[in-house]
């Protein structure tokens, strides 16, 4: 992570994503009175467009919070720049048009159907045309969702639900995705299809509402240190609210930082599983 | 849908105390419509009948059965709670209370004359909402809706003790009282119509082009704000404009229960759930069955009349059940 060349004033800058400054986050209506009970303590990020980047760190460390934070959606403490400007004064529409967040949870209550889910996602654009069917089917495809594009989500599986989340994040066409654990219910083949979905899909550029093309930024909280390592360029650590390393992956996952996060001796071959995902999707296509 | 309609309201119209025949209402309604009445071989009787007692009233049930389950729908789905409606917010009870301190007291103010009941109905239930919302946007400021819920209720149990505290010291008014809560649509004029139409008419136009909001906000707050829709704006402007919808009904007709909950349920489960289309057909669904209870609560035991509440509750729930076993078997 390279520190911030621009002294903090405002204006755009679509060659950096985010730029984190003193980020402080809490959940309730009272700031706690001793930074140690908040979820984020001081966190400091600058995140290029074009990077993906890997949130890893044990229960509990402010992962998902980080990404909520992120996305504009929790109050927080500090300064978030999106693409040089402050989060904080952009419109929902901006951000949504900006970043896509696909959340570990899925609230599902009422019987829409796979595809109104996901042309939901195109409401920040506020287009309802031709285009707009266009990317709503293709996410539906790579998501691998063609044939349950009708069926209504109250019946579908865990795994295919967090599939139509994706897609609907997908659907939202923002050149930034913030994911959070975006494999964890999915079985070993659409894991398998979905790290090369990221793959391919970091390294596209997309178009803004404004006509500014960007390169690609992937932002995800996984578990499996594997998958993060195939999906990102770089990690960030996170333990109890704080940044406890951040860079290049194999500096990261030094076997004695892991013992001192985790507290056991992770093995070498738990973190790079001679890359795993790539060769799979290797040996497929 | 429309020749449903049509037959709904000329069975309305038609059956009563006295039967008028649908040929009947039609050269009534065509002559008053047109101005060139031609009543010829009419009892002139059957002409007031029909247009000045029957015709508004079918029509205040009508809209008011549509308000209500419009305002159902919005809530269900901004709440995220099947059971959610107005009433869950304490409009009703508001607007009762508001209801007793005007029968209770006797009072009467020249300026309102007859509508002093109905605007402190109005505002009474208003006022409750209002509490509601500001305390619960103190405790969240996204007004989650278990929060929005939960206040609503402690609220309207604690007007409806101050009801009941009021109840008991109302003496010899407290049958008017209890029949006010019970909600009637006899004694509906035009002008009562005039007043709900704008009101229910603006509502739908506003509510069905903010649908793909309020289909948004069904997925919860985080979901939607993360798709750009603004959450709090949202949500409050959903929840004051089905307030206003329920208040008006509410304060001409008094309480009228499970429209708001069947009808906007029974739409969903046959024509699917986005909003663009749940809003209007509920709309139409509730008025129709409304307008159907109304007639089946004047005419089965005519003169008497069964209050319209307990017609809703009794016809309702059998077809609300029959729609469920049937879905359960087809889907």
């Amino acid at each position: 992570m390279g520190k911030s060349t621009r002294a903090g004033l405002a204006g755009t800058d679509m060659n950096t994503a985010f730029e984190v400054r003193n980020l402080y986050a809490f959940y309730g209506k009272k700031r706690p009175k001793d930074s140690k009970n908040m979820v984020l303590r001081d966190v400091n990020l600058v995140i290029p467009s074009g990077s993906a980047l890997g949130i890893i760190g044990p229960n509990g460390a402010g992962k998902s919070t980080l990404l909520r934070a992120l996305a504009g959606i929790i109050p927080s403490e500090g300064e978030i720049y999106l693409f040089g400007e402050p989060l904080a004064e952009k419109k929902r529409r901006e951000i949504a048009c900006c970043c896509a967040l696909m959340s570990q949870f899925f609230p599902v209550g009422f019987a829409y159907s796979v595809r109104k889910t996901v042309e939901m996602a195109r409401y920040a654009r506020g287009q309802r045309g031709m285009r707009d069917r266009i990317v709503v089917q293709r996410s539906l495809e790579e998501a691998g969702l063609q044939e349950l594009a009708d069926r209504p989500i109250t019946e579908l599986s865990g795994g295919q639900l967090q599939r139509v989340f994706f897609a609907r994040a997908l659907a939202q066409e923002t050149p930034i995705l913030l994911l959070d654990e975006p494999a964890s219910s999915l079985d070993l083949q659409y894991q398998a299809e979905l790290a090369e979905l990221l793959i391919r899909w970091k390294k596209r550029q997309t178009t803004l509402p404004d006509g500014r093309t960007v390169p690609n930024t992937l932002i995800s909280v996984c578990h499996d240190l594997s998958l993060a390592l195939d999906l990102s360029d770089d990690l960030v650590l996170l333990k109890d609210g704080r940044v406890l390393a951040a860079g290049p992956g194999d500096q990261v996952l030094s076997r004695s930082l892991l013992q001192s996060v985790y507290g056991m001796d992770v093995p070498a071959y738990m973190l790079r599983r001679e890359d795993f995902w790539k060769t799979l999707i290797a040996r497929e296509t | 849908m429309a020749v449903f309609l049509v037959c709904v309201f000329s069975l309305c119209v038609g059956v009563g105390s006295v039967a008028i025949t649908p040929v009947e209402s039609l050269r009534i309604i065509w002559g008053k419509l047109t101005g060139r009445g031609n009543y010829s071989g009419l009892n002139p009787s059957l002409v007031s009948i029909l247009w000045d007692i029957r015709m508004p009233r079918v029509a205040m049930a009508f809209l008011s059965g549509g308000a209500l389950s419009l305002s159902g729908a919005v809530m269900q789905t901004i709440l995220q709670n099947p059971l959610a409606s107005s009433y869950t917010l304490g409009v009703s009870s508001g607007a009762s209370l508001g209801a007793a301190i005007v029968i209770a007291s006797g009072i009467s103010l020249p300026v309102l004359g007859t509508f002093l009941l109905p605007v402190t109905a109005f505002f009474m239930g208003f006022l409750v909402i209002a509490v509601v919302l500001v305390i619960s946007s103190r405790i969240s400021s996204s007004l989650q809706s278990h929060t929005v819920i939960l206040m609503g209720m402690s609220v309207s149990l604690f007007v409806n003790a101050l009801l009941t505290l009021l109840s008991s010291f109302a003496g010899n008014r407290l049958q008017q009282l209890i029949l006010w809560q019970m909600g009637s649509f006899s004694g509906m004029r035009w002008y009562h119509v005039k007043i709900l139409t704008p009101i229910c008419l603006s509502g739908l136009l506003l509510l069905v082009l903010h649908s793909r909001e309020l289909d948004i906000l069904s997925f919860g707050d985080e979901n939607a704000l993360s798709l750009g829709v603004s959450v709090k704006k949202g949500k409050f402007f959903a929840l004051v404009l089905s307030t206003l919808l329920t208040g008006a009904v509410v304060c001409f007709t008094g309480t009228i229960g499970f429209v708001d909950l069947v009808a906007p349920h029974a739409v969903r489960r046959v024509f699917g759930t986005e909003n663009q289309k749940v809003l209007p057909l509920s709309f139409l669904f509730g008025g129709a069955f409304l307008a159907l209870c109304d007639m089946l609560s004047r005419s089965l035991l005519a003169p008497r009349e069964i209050p319209v509440g307990a017609v809703t509750a009794l016809a309702g729930t059998p077809f609300f059940i029959w729609l469920y076993v049937q879905g359960g078997k087809n889907g």
